[in-house]
């Protein structure tokens, strides 16, 4: 039996087992990797406007990525109550006297809603506790008591100029491939490359030099017109002379008719030959019937020769006697002699 | 026994489909997408690609051309012998004995196939990455899984066991509508390959609006 029928449900049970495995697997690794598994606490703030606040933002703190907004809703005190959760992994973070900050970059490079630490160490606020944000009363109070630990200030010139590095960069990195381009396409007209483009300017080059020499050829040929143009133009020129009304050709002419006659007779010649031509044409046509008949009982004459001959070798005195003759069908037939 | 022919042998052509696909999306992606400045939207077009779209559409393909078409012809085949109507003579109920084995066998089988496409699509396209932009596996894991979602794999696996059970239906419909003829399994056969993909088709466009929805 063939191990695959034999050992068939051993085969089946591992190719299940290990693609459950394998979903399960995918399932636990995308939780533990979305915190599925993980704790969540809840906090709330509130801030006099929701712009620039949106669901699944991300909380901050020193640039960690400390929790999310989960809703955001307008109390009926016109205030906007911002819910998020903070990390279980990051909730020592969140002690007392720590506000929240909704920060956006003047250059529009992002922003979101950071959390700054109360100064105290303390455990960690009570789950649905308020953080004020900095901007409100409580908020400003704090700070102003010097409870919040806010980072420092960083210049605003640097952060601009920290921004401009890499466009600056990108612009260095583009002069450079431009150099190179440069380089390349002068390698190539210089004619010290490889490539595609070097071989289509060494084969301009070709042309160009075909085109020297087919140049120089025209000005020959225009040197040869010139001169003709000049001859044409000289009154003692050949051709003045051959033209001319004394010239060759004007004699040749002007001969009272004698060339004309000469052509005359010349004609009339070749009329008489074809006529002989064409009288002995039809004597061939008319006596082709005779020679055939010739031709034929010249045949016949053969063949009743060869039998003679047939017979007086097969001679029942001497051998056999004569043989019976086979008619031979001519092979000359069309198609038309066809009966269908 | 139907698991084994339906899914266990079509291991191979899968893993190799699902290498090419994934080894192809991400050579497409990591040529293109970084020019932009958005490398990091291959794990996405990846997971849409393979996990939600191609994956199952393609699995279910190869499930219906392998196994659909046999089981059409095997019980065309039964019909013409009269099999049939011996298992009804003898008091069997050829629905429960031969359809129901095959469905559960061709939706589990489908479902599970679907999971090794996403592995094989997911991992191949890592060892393509690896020739193009070498990065650690825990870097491309958590890339990935960043970009996966809970509603993506639900998604693939209600699909694969809908094709699945798509599959089965269709191929044992065409193969109980052969009748007397032997000529009539290779026509039943077509058909249900024509009907099959056509459904599996419409199939995959309404629970992909039903994802969006």
């Amino acid at each position: 039996m063939k191990f695959k029928i034999r050992f068939a449900r051993q085969i089946v049970g591992v190719f299940v087992i290990l693609g459950f495995g394998l979903l399960l697997m995918i399932i636990f690794m995308i939780g533990s990797n979305q915190r599925w598994f993980a704790r969540n606490y809840e906090y709330f703030s509130e801030f006099q406007s929701a712009s620039g606040i949106s669901q699944g933002m991300s909380i901050t703190f020193r640039g960690f990525q400390i929790g999310t907004v989960t809703n955001i809703e307008l109390t009926e005190h016109n205030v906007v109550a911002v819910r998020f959760h903070i990390f279980d992994t990051y909730i020592d973070k969140v002690t007392e006297n720590s506000v929240m900050q909704l920060v956006s970059h003047p250059l529009g490079f992002g922003g979101g809603l950071v959390l700054h630490q109360g100064r105290r160490r303390t455990d960690p606020l009570p789950e649905g506790s308020l953080i004020p944000s900095i901007n409100s009363g409580l908020g400003r109070s704090l700070v102003a008591q010097d409870l919040v630990a806010l980072p420092e200030e960083p210049d605003q010139i640097e952060e601009l100029l920290s921004l401009l590095d890499p466009i600056l960069r990108n612009i260095d990195s583009v002069t450079q491939e431009a150099e190179q381009l440069l380089a390349e396409v002068n390698a190539v007209l210089a004619g010290s490359s490889q490539g595609p483009l070097a071989e289509t300017v060494a084969a301009v080059n070709a042309v160009l030099l075909e085109l020297e020499v087919a140049v120089a050829d025209i000005g020959k040929i225009a040197g040869n017109i010139e001169a003709t143009t000049a001859e044409m133009r000289d009154p003692t020129g050949l051709v003045p002379r051959l033209l001319g009304a004394e010239g060759s050709i004007a004699r040749i002419l002007d001969d009272d008719e004698e060339l004309y006659r000469e052509i005359e007779k010349i004609l009339a010649s070749v009329q008489a030959a074809l006529e002989d031509v064409q009288q002995m044409t039809e004597y061939l046509v008319s006596t082709t019937p005779q020679i055939s008949g010739i031709l034929e009982e010249s045949r016949q004459a053969i063949d009743t020769g060869q039998e003679v001959l047939m017979g007086v070798r097969n001679n029942p005195l001497i051998r056999g006697g004569i043989p019976e003759r086979l008619e031979q069908p001519t092979t000359f037939q069309g198609f038309r002699d066809e009966e269908f | 026994m139907q698991m084994l022919f339906t899914g266990f042998e079509a291991l191979p052509v899968i893993a190799v489909i699902a290498l090419g696909l994934g080894g192809i999306i991400v050579i497409q992606g990591l040529s293109l997408l970084p020019q932009f400045g958005q490398g990091q939207l291959i794990y996405t077009i990846l997971v849409i690609v393979i996990t939600r779209e191609l994956g199952p559409i393609l699995a279910a393909f190869i499930v219906f051309a392998r196994s659909g078409t046999a089981i059409t012809t095997e019980i065309g085949n039964m019909v013409i012998n009269r099999e049939i109507e011996a298992f009804i003579a003898t008091g069997i109920n050829p629905i429960s004995y031969l359809v129901v084995p095959r469905f559960l066998g061709v939706t589990l089988s489908m479902m599970l196939l679907n999971v090794y496409f996403n592995v094989f699509g997911l991992l191949g396209s890592f060892f393509i990455a690896q020739l193009f932009q070498p990065l650690p596996f825990s870097q491309y894991a958590a890339g990935l899984f960043e970009a996966i979602s809970g509603a993506d794999v639900a998604s693939t696996m209600l699909k694969s066991m809908i094709f699945g059970a798509l599959i089965a239906t269709v191929s044992t419909f065409y193969g109980f509508r052969v009748e007397r003829s032997s000529t009539e399994i290779p026509q039943n056969t077509i058909r249900s390959i024509g009907v099959g993909f056509t459904l599996l088709i419409v199939a995959n466009g309404v629970l992909t609006l039903v994802y969006y929805l």
